[in-house]
């Protein structure tokens, strides 16, 4: 991780929420959630949905070619004196194709996404972890 | 089984658990986990709460490279967008490569917008950057001649209803399309009901407000109070009426919808609502025994 994302600061959370995308692209591309894990926290209920939609398409040697994610823009709302910071992401990801172990299609594909997403972060002890994250629709 | 216990590797669902889409978006969805930008704070907030939220979330832009004559018209990228004549004697027709992104955050990157059924948009003028710009500037104009049917005010109970209790109101206003053709080009409009103002004929209004009511079943009229109801303190007949502001997008030849900056308020024709009181007796008779006694059928209707 980056050092400027362990900083509890608007920088350090801008910072912190790109190097977080990029876990979750990696797990998305490779299926581990190491990385991830360590800056989410899963006992959540979004938390929880994105580490299983990972673990789902890597069991019983399936696996997904595409998926990347970038995230173009990241704007941190920072209000001063709250543990539990909020940003707006632009997030895109490029379509997903699925196999199962045998190499044969295992689901219809996913076509890319550009989208907005809002993430909500906590400091605790001495780093970030997400504590929510979800489409912004309005 | 007892081998992979010990390894620790036991991830959290069965076997057998159907496949799910690894899509970010996808994941969001089936967990519904939606925000919306608090209008006062500016911070996302799941309270939802009343934010209509079937408005899109994109907004759209134009890129006009693959024009007859542009400079990437030779490139295969545009070489596979075919926009034949409308009609027989008619000339093909520039594509136009629509592009999104999200509204909710400032200056994003724009990516392709896919056509719905994957015919390109196209704009059949000699020049589509000028058809679209002057479509553009007279649409609001074009909408509000628009024949949108602004439905009815409909109350409950109608056409008398009681004084002291609440009378229900809703409006049977709903979301319109319409096809014209506006400089040559194929246009396709959306009118939705955004907003109502209820006039009530006794000098009260409500709204504006997004409710537009629903009806309530007839156990429940006069008794049971709705965000859409309103109680008459005096009998009387009142003239009622609703006007809706109605909210519109159009797309040109096969594009996206791009939102239409104005609205058109339209009111209904006044409806009558008679307001009665009623009277409570003590009576010492039945109807049976005495067909005159107060309150009995065919007896004078109470005002």
């Amino acid at each position: 991780m980056p050092e400027l994302a362990k900083e509890n600061s608007k920088a350090g959370l801008e910072a912190f929420i790109g190097y977080w995308y990029a876990t979750y692209s990696y797990a998305t591309e490779t299926g581990d959630l190491g990385p991830w894990s360590q800056s989410t926290d899963v006992t959540t209920v979004s938390g929880a949905a994105y580490k299983k939609a990972v673990e789902l398409n890597y069991t019983k040697g399936r696996w997904v070619v595409g998926g990347r994610i970038t995230t173009p823009v990241i704007e941190v709302l920072w209000q001063e004196g709250l543990n539990t910071q909020s940003a707006k992401v632009q997030v895109l990801q490029e379509q997903i194709l699925y196999f199962d172990a045998d190499g044969s299609s295992g689901q219809q594909g996913t076509p890319e996404f550009n989208t907005a997403e809002a993430v909500k972060a906590t400091y605790r002890g001495n780093s970030w972890q997400v504590t929510d994250n979800g489409l912004i629709v309005g | 089984m007892a081998a992979t216990a010990a390894l620790g590797c036991s991830p959290g669902f069965a076997d057998d658990e159907p496949r799910v889409s690894i899509g970010k978006h996808d994941t969001a969805l089936d967990i519904n986990a939606k925000f919306i930008i608090d209008p006062v704070t500016g911070i996302p907030s799941t309270n939802l709460g009343m934010t209509p939220t079937t408005e899109d979330p994109y907004q759209y832009k134009p890129d006009f490279r693959c024009t007859l004559g542009g400079p990437g018209a030779r490139e295969m990228g545009c070489l596979t967008l075919e926009c034949p004549p409308t009609t027989p004697d008619g000339e093909k027709g520039s594509p136009v490569i629509w592009l999104k992104a999200p509204k909710a955050v400032t200056n994003p990157t724009f990516t392709d917008w896919q056509p719905v059924d994957g015919k390109p948009a196209c704009l059949y003028d000699a020049e589509p950057q000028n058809v679209l710009a002057d479509i553009a500037a007279r649409i609001l104009n074009d909408f509000r001649q628009l024949p949108i049917n602004p439905g009815n005010l409909q109350a409950q109970p109608f056409p008398h209803t009681l004084k002291g209790g609440p009378t229900n109101f809703y409006t049977t206003a709903t979301e319109q399309t319409f096809d014209v053709t506006i400089l040559g080009q194929a246009i396709h409009l959306t009118a939705t009901p955004a907003n109502h103002t209820y006039t009530f004929g006794d000098g009260t209004t409500l709204g504006p407000t997004p409710a537009a009511g629903y009806p309530l079943p007839e156990a429940e009229w006069l008794t049971t109070e709705t965000r859409t109801s309103h109680s008459y303190t005096q009998t009387g007949n009142y003239p009622a009426t609703i006007t809706t502001s109605f909210t519109g997008t159009y797309s040109v030849n096969n594009g996206p919808p791009l939102p239409i900056n104005g609205t058109l308020d339209l009111t209904t024709p006044a409806t009558t609502i008679h307001v009665w009181k009623t009277q409570r007796a003590l009576v010492a008779d039945t109807c049976q025994q005495n067909p005159n006694s107060w309150g009995c059928p065919g007896t004078e209707p109470t005002h």
